[in-house]
Order: structure tokens, then C-alpha cells, then sequence
């Protein structure tokens, strides 16, 4: 064995996992060599180093206040497997920023009420639109709408006379005054490890006799590395891109009355238009609501004012959310009818169910996931969900709420 | 807890039994904190990090089959959720030694000083560069560090916690080393082995 043969083995001698035969050349080799000894022993002083400049110290109370915390968050967001939450974690969130569209969207520093709030407001629909599960299409499809909206509000912006001071009052409009909703974010599923679980520290000394790093002298005064600065950088959304997502909601509208007032006035219209469209929120309204309550949670919690007409029609005292007791709950009293399903199809197994629930306590939409997908079994479970009941609750609706039942 | 207990555990918490995932995070909160510090490098974060991996987890407790360790399962969320953040947020400013969020060390650093503040200097000087030499390395190498050299873990482990094989894992370590041994090899100057 050469120097240069064992300098490519060093690095797996030291992290003890050569081969016994690689193993016996390899120190062959270095009893007549003093470099590649010397390059061992240096190798296991960088291990040394490493070990012990990054020797991490607990928190204070770390033992005491870690569960009661985590416990906190899955109180306050139950049930959703996909679940980013808006924790106690002192105001961070990176949770959100791990759904791509808002993370492209996210403006540093944004101040509520901002223009720069506005234009996330009027992009984040897509995000809602898209398949959570499929985070891979959210991307390029959010990156095209976004830039859509963009392009449109440039050319309505151009082409009609300036309607100032929309941008927040549409935006007041369509917001939801919850301070936590229950989004499914793209997020790598965490997939199912198959190591065997390894407590032991190995690698001890490394045969080479070794000074600890500390006691040499520092050298020149190199400093720990500060990184960039968020630049700030804001996107100003015109008051004309905030009007554009007016008149988008207004189209899906049912209501005549608020159509055909837009259309009476569509110069000045951000403020009537939510004046009018405030009363009769439908289901419609569902979507945006939980997606702006979700980019004030991304933009820190500061919450534009939220009106109250803009809320869906439950009681004031209600909860923000469902606890997941009271999923558990309403999905129990649906058992009798997916039992029945079992009873006509005889196929076992696990069926999730993956449902949104609306803020007056019904289902508003339910999807089978896994291997009863597109089946007759599936259909049935899902027909079987739609009918559950659960408290009434004051926030946005509850999204990617999975809920798993054993056939058999 | 033993294999059983924590299996028993595992299992409840899979039926939506809170109380018994919190035995699983009382068990492994320390280690699972100290895997996210290795790789955010900042004990603030490593706490938020660690946090939102047990959050995951016992969304997703239902899709862990049990064919695997747990823990395997658990830290693989842990890497993944640590890596997330630290993508995320790469454009924040590291944290100062001496700011509060890092005061925790700056404490432990006196205290290993021990009053000798040229000392302390020296420390603080290393443990800057090392902080920042890791700070360089790519998530991949970085991930592979964490678990190798800091945590202990075999090839074989580390292989299936990351999903590569055995051989990039030992690639991975061996580059990781060359690089860092570029950014501190003043702090190995005085490394010597004997003649024989």
C-alpha cells in the first residue's frame, strides 16, 4: 500500500468501519509511515475539535418545558398529519416556509397592511387550490398563477384609473381573524427508517498520539461568520393587483346582488365590493379566508384588522378549532356507517380519510388516500365521512384533517 | 425505557394516545436536540427544531410500520425537518457568540476558561471557525457529519437514516473532513506523532 492508497482509507479506518483485511494493510502501512500517521493523528484532532466546539448545552429547563410545549401545539392543531403549525416556538416560521409558494411569496420585514401583503393575498389562492399531497406540481403551478396575477395586474393597472386605497380594505374583506389555520403545507413526508437503532459512541482514540486542539494558541482573529442580511426586499402590490383579486372573488360568487354591483362601479370598488360581499359568505369564501389567515401567520402573525362580517356565520364564543377530541369524537359516530361498508365490500384494510371541516361543523370535502383509493369501498367511506358532525368552531375551516379506519 | 416499553409506547401513540408519545419525547428529547444542534448549529434553534420533528412525528406515528427502530424513523424526520430550516434560513444572519440567543455558550466558555480570559479568547476564536467551517459544508456533507462523527452512528445507520448507500456515506465523510481540515488546520498546527 502507497501514501495515496491510504490517505483515501484514513477517513474509514478512523470512523472504524474498514474491512478487517483493508484494515491490517492499512496499519501495515502506517507503521512505516510517518506522514500518513501524522495525517491520522490530525484527522482525530479535527474530530476532537469538532466534538467539542460544537458540544451543544441544553437549554435551561430543557427537561421540564420541552413536552409540555410540544404538547401545547398538537392541542391548538390537531389532526393534521401534514401539519407545519403556528407554535410556540417564539414567533418562528420556518414551518410555513417549507410550502414552496409561500416561501417564494414570503416578504422579510413586510408590515401588515402592507402592499406587499395585498400581493400575497391575491397569489396565495393558488396554493390553496393545489393538492397538498403532490408537492411537487406546487411550485411551477404557483410560480405561473403568481405571475399570471401579476402580469393581469399590470395591465389592469394600466388600463384603468387608479383606485387607491383598496388594497387593504380588500384585503380586511376576505380575511379571516383567525390567529392559527390548519393548511396542509408541501412538506417531505418523513419516511420510514429501517436502521437499527445505534446507542453505542464508537470510534475511540485513533492509535496516533494526539494533542488537544485547545491547548494550542488561537491564531488570528477570525470571526464567526455573520451571513447575509434579509435584504427586506418587498413586493409592492398595486392597489390595482388587490382590486384584480376582488373582482376574481366576486366572479366565483354566487350572488347576483354582489356581481352586479361590482359591475356598476368597478373603478372604486375594493370597499364596496367587500362591503357587499361581507353578509353573504359562502362557501366560496372558504379558501381565501384560511389562505390569508395562513400568510398572516407567515408574515409573523401581524394580522391585518379583520372585520367581523367577514367571518363565517358561528357562534362568537366558539372555539378558534376542533380539539382532537372532538374529531375523534365526530368521526366515532360515522364508525356504524364505514362498518357498513366493510359489511357490503369485505375488502380489509386501513382507509384514511383526508377531509377539510367547514367552521359550521360539517365536512366539506373528503378524499380517500391509500389502497382504497378509487375503489368501491373508498366511495363508500367517503359518502360516510361527508356525513360527520362536529362542534361549530369561530376559525378558518380545518384542512387535511386525516382520519384513519381500520376495516375488517 | 427499555425496547419493549418504548415499542408498547409507539404502539399506543399509534392509536392517538397522546400521553404515551409524550413518554417517547421524554426519552428522546435530549438526543433528538442535540442531533438538530449539529446540524442548525444554534441551540435556539436546534430547540425549535427539535420541537416541530416530535410535532411531525406524531402526525405521521400512523405511517410508522414498526419494521423499523423508531428512533431510526425519528431522526430521520429530525435531519429532514433540520435541514429544512436551515435552507430556509440561509439568509439569516449566524448567530453572534456573544449575542443573548448564544449566551448559554458564551457561559460554558468561561466556565472552560476559567477565569484565564486569553483563554477564553482562544476558545471562543475555535469555536467561532468551527462553527463557520461547518457553516460552509453542503447540507449533504453537513447531514452525514452530524450523524457520523458527532453521533456515532455506523455507515450502514447513517446510510439508511439519509436513504444513500453505505459508500457515499463513507465519500461524504471523508470530504467533509478534507474541507474542514482546510478552513482549521491552524488549530491542528500542533498536532505531533512519534518517530518509530
Amino acid at each position: 500500500m502507497n501514501c495515496r492508497q491510504a490517505e483515501g482509507q484514513l477517513s474509514i479506518y478512523q470512523d472504524r468501519e474498514l474491512a478487517e483485511d483493508e484494515q491490517q494493510a492499512l496499519e501495515e502501512h502506517l507503521r512505516g509511515c510517518k506522514a500518513c500517521r501524522l495525517e491520522l493523528a490530525k484527522q482525530g484532532a479535527l474530530d476532537m475539535l469538532l466534538k467539542r466546539c460544537v458540544e451543544p448545552r441544553m437549554p435551561e429547563d430543557f427537561d421540564g418545558a420541552f413536552w409540555p410545549t410540544i404538547e401545547e401545539r398538537l392541542e391548538n392543531d390537531p389532526g393534521d398529519p401534514a401539519f407545519a403549525g403556528a407554535g410556540s416556538g417564539g414567533g418562528r416560521e420556518y414551518h410555513f416556509r417549507s410550502s414552496p409558494a409561500l416561501q417564494a411569496l414570503r416578504i422579510p420585514g413586510a408590515v401588515a397592511a402592507s402592499p406587499g401583503t395585498a400581493a400575497l393575498s391575491v397569489a396565495a389562492p393558488a396554493v390553496a387550490e393545489l393538492e397538498p399531497t403532490k408537492p411537487s406540481y406546487r411550485w411551477p403551478v404557483a410560480f405561473v398563477f403568481a405571475t399570471l396575477i401579476v402580469v393581469a395586474g399590470g395591465v389592469y393597472m394600466m388600463s384603468a384609473p387608479a383606485p387607491q386605497p383598496s388594497a387593504t380594505l380588500a384585503l380586511n374583506s376576505t380575511s379571516a381573524a383567525s390567529d392559527k389555520v390548519d393548511v396542509p403545507k408541501a412538506t417531505a413526508k418523513p419516511t420510514v427508517g429501517m436502521a437499527a437503532n445505534s446507542d453505542d459512541t464508537k470510534k475511540a482514540g485513533t492509535g496516533a498520539d494526539v494533542k488537544d486542539p485547545f491547548a494550542k494558541k488561537g491564531a488570528e482573529n477570525a470571526k464567526t461568520g455573520t451571513g447575509d442580511k434579509p435584504t427586506g426586499e418587498t413586493k409592492t402590490a398595486s392597489p390595482a393587483v388587490a382590486a384584480k383579486r376582488e373582482r376574481k372573488r366576486s366572479a366565483t360568487k354566487k350572488a347576483s346582488t354582489a356581481k352586479s354591483t361590482k359591475a356598476a362601479a368597478p373603478a372604486a370598488p375594493a370597499k364596496k365590493v367587500a362591503t357587499l360581499a361581507a353578509p353573504a359568505k359562502p362557501a366560496a369564501k372558504k379558501k381565501p379566508e384560511s389562505i390569508d389567515s395562513l400568510i398572516d401567520n407567515a408574515l409573523g402573525g401581524q394580522a391585518v384588522a379583520k372585520p367581523k362580517a367577514a367571518k363565517a356565520p358561528v357562534a362568537s364564543d366558539a372555539p378558534k378549532s376542533l380539539t382532537m377530541n372532538q374529531i375523534r369524537g365526530g368521526m366515532r359516530k360515522i364508525k356504524p356507517s364505514v362498518q357498513a361498508c366493510y359489511d357490503k365490500y369485505q375488502v380489509e384494510g386501513k382507509a384514511t380519510v383526508k377531509m377539510t371541516i367547514a367552521p359550521n361543523g360539517t365536512v366539506s370535502s373528503a378524499k380517500i388516500k391509500g389502497k382504497f383509493f378509487g375503489s368501491d369501498t373508498g366511495a363508500c367511506v367517503v359518502r360516510a365521512a361527508k356525513k360527520a358532525k362536529f362542534p361549530k368552531f369561530s376559525g378558518p375551516p380545518m384542512a387535511g384533517i386525516s382520519y384513519p379506519f381500520m376495516l375488517q | 425505557m427499555g425496547p419493549q416499553e418504548i415499542k408498547t409506547a409507539v404502539e399506543d401513540a399509534r392509536q392517538g394516545d397522546r400521553e404515551a408519545f409524550g413518554k417517547l419525547v421524554r426519552h428522546y428529547q435530549r438526543r433528538v436536540f442535540l442531533c438538530a444542534m449539529r446540524v442548525v448549529l444554534n441551540e435556539e434553534d436546534a430547540n425549535d427544531v427539535a420541537q416541530e420533528a416530535f410535532v411531525r412525528a406524531y402526525r405521521a406515528i400512523d405511517r410508522f410500520d414498526g419494521r423499523s427502530e423508531f428512533f431510526t424513523w425519528l431522526y430521520r424526520i429530525v435531519v429532514n425537518v433540520a435541514l429544512n430550516h436551515r435552507r430556509a434560513n440561509k439568509r439569516k444572519p449566524t448567530v453572534s457568540l456573544d449575542s443573548g440567543a448564544s449566551g448559554v455558550l458564551s457561559a460554558a466558555l468561561k466556565q472552560q476558561a476559567a477565569g484565564n480570559t486569553q483563554r477564553e479568547a482562544e476558545l471562543r476564536q475555535a469555536v467561532g471557525d468551527v462553527r463557520h467551517a461547518l457553516g460552509e459544508l453542503p447540507d449533504s456533507l453537513r447531514a452525514t457529519v452530524a450523524l457520523v462523527i458527532f453521533d456515532g452512528l455506523s455507515y450502514a445507520e447513517t446510510a439508511k437514516v439519509l436513504e444513500v448507500s453505505q459508500g457515499t456515506v463513507a465519500w461524504r465523510v471523508h470530504e467533509a473532513r478534507k474541507r474542514l481540515r482546510q478552513i482549521l488546520e491552524k488549530h491542528l498546527d500542533g498536532v505531533e506523532v512519534d518517530d518509530r
